[in-house]
């Protein structure tokens, strides 16, 4: 070869890895230390970066794809999630959801975790795990509930390698962390995604309820939507209700709610049942969705979990959790508090049964939809966002269905309000300061309570979505947004339907709330549009940029 | 029925011609009187003997007016409804726990009739009878409706469609009076009136079929269930019928009929006036006595 060819071609490759070396240095995830590296990359440059970044992730199995899925929405679009691994062990919370345009990348959203060195070599089995959590909880969980191996990144920036499993206890529906190591428990987390609220069971409305004749007897078991949707009347049994959210039970045909003449009288198995079908309709007629799984996953209503006239001798927690409040268990199952007996009163005020409020049986079941996409984690901005949606969803629904306005039945920004006489609230999305909750970032709370304040910090999303459509002032910071109008709703549920269904990750903050609803609304309303315009003052008016 | 048949067949009681007439009709002429009345003429061959000729003329046309001398006539007649009366009806049903609505429009076929009449002359040429008539058509209604939705309170959705072949048969009965117009020499025409009475028994569309399916925000037409309902009304018919003698008793002719009346018939919940009778047109023998 000539020599001076030689040199060409050596300065070619010195360029080509020098070229290299800087991008992969540049690459946020190439950076030396360890914890959470978060990424949003919706520009060409980043896209592509991003891409070449997790092919070689895939490669060598720090990711893996959990697969893709068309999008309801756009043609051509589709949504990939994958997953980080350390060492074929699942990090928790490590995952980027990639969005594709006729197989091109168009954005990457999501979190990685850098610098994890731990051997994933299990001293404990998964059933040790779980003896562990059933002495700590006096609750076993059945052969289908295996604790999964994970690993756990601390928010002190280390990791442990920890058995994952999810318990519905007396009081709580928990997840425990144990460490594979040692047993000790590592972190425990309330994954009760409730509304706390005011419960509304007989309004003495007068709504359809789709049953099934069986042996002279009509069951709540729904044979005119796609999934299989039914209602179980425990009949006051805690013992079964927990058994069978914790697998150890299968409930029949006999356990479901039933009437004799069709003509149903038991108002709390009529509402969670009929408002169960209603929240399936809104989500397939708005985002052609197919259910929370969009595989037409069963929706299981339990009502009854405990005798109402128990109430009074009830302890504080089963008071709580199963008279006061409802929520959402996994797996498409929803259990609905009893609320109180006529007369009786808590805090002032009477509560019906849970499954009469619209708004939050909407909520519960659009935890199941969170549960079955993003994931979001309950805790922190995760799950302050987790919350928010199910209250986005749970209000949108009541639009869908109801006149709006301020009173019974009609379609609010307020949640839960038809659950109590005289009527309340708990959460507003109009006004969160009046509930307590903050409007705006920077009210934001930061302790540990409530999981890390989840069903408090989801006033700022949830304002930001009540702005997006209604506009308005921002309370805390004075800015101005022009919504798109009432009229308009549906673009800003679709925007923030596609963002946290599609375009989020399990770990996801404010801030990737903010660019995936752009995102969102770019892909769907294209750019300059009214509803990106809305979005993007929206969320600068409660302080997210 | 057809009565239009009828008013032809009294004729044969008509003057006639010399060599036409029958003998056994023929007035002896001693009965004659010496005179005929203005206006009311005989035929030639019934001049009295002795008579002085009168001029040779032109053969008269037909007469409006001749004398009927027969006791009466029947005929039996096969034709077709040319057109009938529609209806609007209305049928409410339960679907989905709520009440549907279904409006038919309905447009009554061509169909077969049958028919008979006869009658009695009473006074000159004035016969009263009776006639009798079966007429079987289908119908074509145009259906519109409102059906519940499954899931929702007042939230109904329209479908519409056609249905055809609903059977549909009346049966008319009629107190005639008939009057004889001669139209040539054996041409003859009866006008006839009076009143009816007409029993129909039809089916009705009583709820509508459909197909439907998730989210169920539309549905498709596919039919209609049916009810054979019956009922009637006294209304009028009236109609003309020419008839051609070929023998001395037996013609062929036609008839040309209108009737109406109206009946309240109810399918499901609510009545429904339905309009009875219309036009029909029909063939057949005629038989004079």
């Amino acid at each position: 070869m000539h020599p001076a060819k030689q040199v060409v071609r050596r300065s070619l490759a010195i360029v080509a890895v020098l070229s290299a070396s800087l991008l992969i240095s540049a690459h946020p995830f190439a950076q030396s230390g360890t914890g959470r590296r978060s990424l949003v990359a919706a520009e060409g440059r980043d896209v592509r970066l991003w891409d070449a970044q997790i092919a070689r992730m895939v490669r060598d199995g720090r990711l893996r794809s959990r697969g893709e899925e068309a999008d309801l929405m756009l043609g051509g679009r589709s949504h990939e999630r994958l997953d980080q691994y350390h060492q074929g062990v699942k990090v928790f919370g490590g995952e980027l959801v990639r969005q594709a345009d006729s197989g091109q990348t168009v954005s990457v959203i999501g979190a990685l975790y850098a610098g994890i060195s731990l051997d994933v070599e299990p001293v404990l089995g998964p059933r040790d795990a779980a003896a562990v959590v059933a002495d700590l909880t006096g609750v076993s969980v059945g052969p289908d509930r295996t604790p999964e191996l994970i690993v756990l990144p601390a928010d002190d920036g280390g990791y442990a390698l920890t058995y994952r499993v999810r318990v519905l206890t007396a009081d709580d529906l928990a997840v425990f962390f144990v460490d594979a190591g040692t047993g000790r428990l590592v972190l425990r987390y309330s994954d009760l995604q409730t509304t706390i609220g005011t419960g509304q069971g007989v309004l003495n409305d007068t709504k359809k309820i789709s049953a099934t004749l069986r042996d002279g007897t009509y069951l709540a078991l729904d044979g005119m939507r796609p999934p299989s949707i039914r209602t179980y009347d425990l009949k006051g049994n805690l013992a079964r209700t927990q058994a069978y959210v914790n697998g150890l039970l299968t409930l029949n045909d006999t356990d479901l709610a039933a009437d004799a003449d069709n003509q149903w009288t038991d108002p709390a198995a009529v509402d969670a049942h009929a408002y169960a079908g209603w929240t399936y309709d809104y989500l397939y007629k708005r985002f052609n969705r197919q259910g929370l799984d969009h595989r037409n996953l069963a929706m299981t209503s339990l009502v009854h979990p405990v005798r109402r006239e128990d109430w009074a001798s009830a302890p504080s927690p089963v008071l709580n959790l199963y008279y006061l409040n409802a929520f959402y268990a996994g797996g498409g199952v929803m259990v609905y508090g009893e609320g109180l007996p006529p007369g009786a009163t808590m805090g002032g005020r009477q509560w019906h049964y849970f499954s009469g409020a619209l708004d939050v049986v909407a909520h519960e079941l659009a935890h199941g939809v969170t549960d079955y996409t993003s994931d979001l984690i309950y805790r922190n901005e995760s799950g302050a966002l987790n919350e928010a949606f199910s209250d986005i969803i749970g209000t949108s629904v009541e639009f869908f269905y109801q006149r709006a306005g301020s009173g019974r039945l009609q379609a609010d920004y307020l949640l839960g309000e038809d659950l109590t006489e005289p009527s309340g609230a708990f959460r507003s999305m109009a006004n969160p300061q009046a509930y307590g909750d903050p409007d705006h970032y920077s009210r934001r709370y930061t302790g540990t309570a409530d999981n890390g304040g989840v069903h408090h910090n989801s006033g700022i999303a949830n304002h930001a979505f009540y702005l997006a459509i209604e506009g308005g002032v921002n309370r805390t910071s004075g800015l101005a947004v022009q919504g798109v109008g009432a009229a308009s709703r549906a673009k800003i549920e679709t925007v923030f339907y596609r963002a946290f269904t599609q375009l989020l990750p399990a770990n996801a903050t404010f801030s990737m709330a903010r660019a995936a609803t752009l995102q969102a609304a770019r892909d769907l309303f294209g750019a300059g549009s009214d509803a990106e315009r809305a979005m993007e003052q929206a969320w600068s008016a409660v302080g997210v940029s | 029925m057809l009565a239009l048949a009828s008013a032809l067949a009294a004729s044969p009681a008509l003057a006639r011609p010399p060599g036409e007439q029958p003998a056994r009709q023929q007035p002896p002429p001693a009965a004659k009187p010496a005179a005929q009345p203005e206006g009311r003429q005989t035929a030639p061959g019934t001049q009295p003997a002795g008579a002085k000729a009168p001029p040779a003329r032109k053969a008269a046309p037909p007469q409006t007016s001749k004398a009927w001398k027969g006791r009466g006539f029947a005929l039996v007649s096969v034709g077709a409804q040319l057109a009938a009366p529609g209806y609007a009806s209305t049928a409410d049903f339960t679907v989905h726990g709520e009440n549907a609505t279904l409006n038919a429009d309905a447009t009554i076929g061509i169909g077969p009739a049958f028919g008979a009449r006869g009658g009695v002359r009473v006074w000159k040429n004035l016969a009263v009878g009776g006639g009798l008539e079966v007429v079987s058509t289908n119908q074509e209604l145009a259906i519109s409706g409102r059906l519940p939705h499954p899931f929702q309170f007042n939230q109904p959705r329209d479908v519409d469609g056609t249905a055809d072949g609903l059977a549909r048969t009346e049966t008319l009965v009629a107190f005639e009076v008939s009057w004889l117009v001669a139209l040539a020499r054996r041409v003859d025409m009866f006008v006839f009136a009076g009143p009816a009475y007409i029993a129909v028994r039809q089916d009705m569309a009583t709820r509508i079929q459909f197909n439907e399916s998730y989210p169920y925000d539309t549905a498709t037409f596919t039919g209609v269930e049916t009810a054979s309902v019956s009922g009637g009304g006294v209304g009028a018919t009236a109609g003309v019928d020419v008839s051609y003698l070929v023998t001395e008793r037996l013609g062929i002719g036609g008839e040309l009929r209108y009737s109406y009346a109206s009946a309240s018939l109810t399918p499901s919940t609510q009545p429904a006036k339905v309009g009875l009778g219309g036009l029909r047109a029909a063939f057949g023998a005629r038989i004079l006595f």
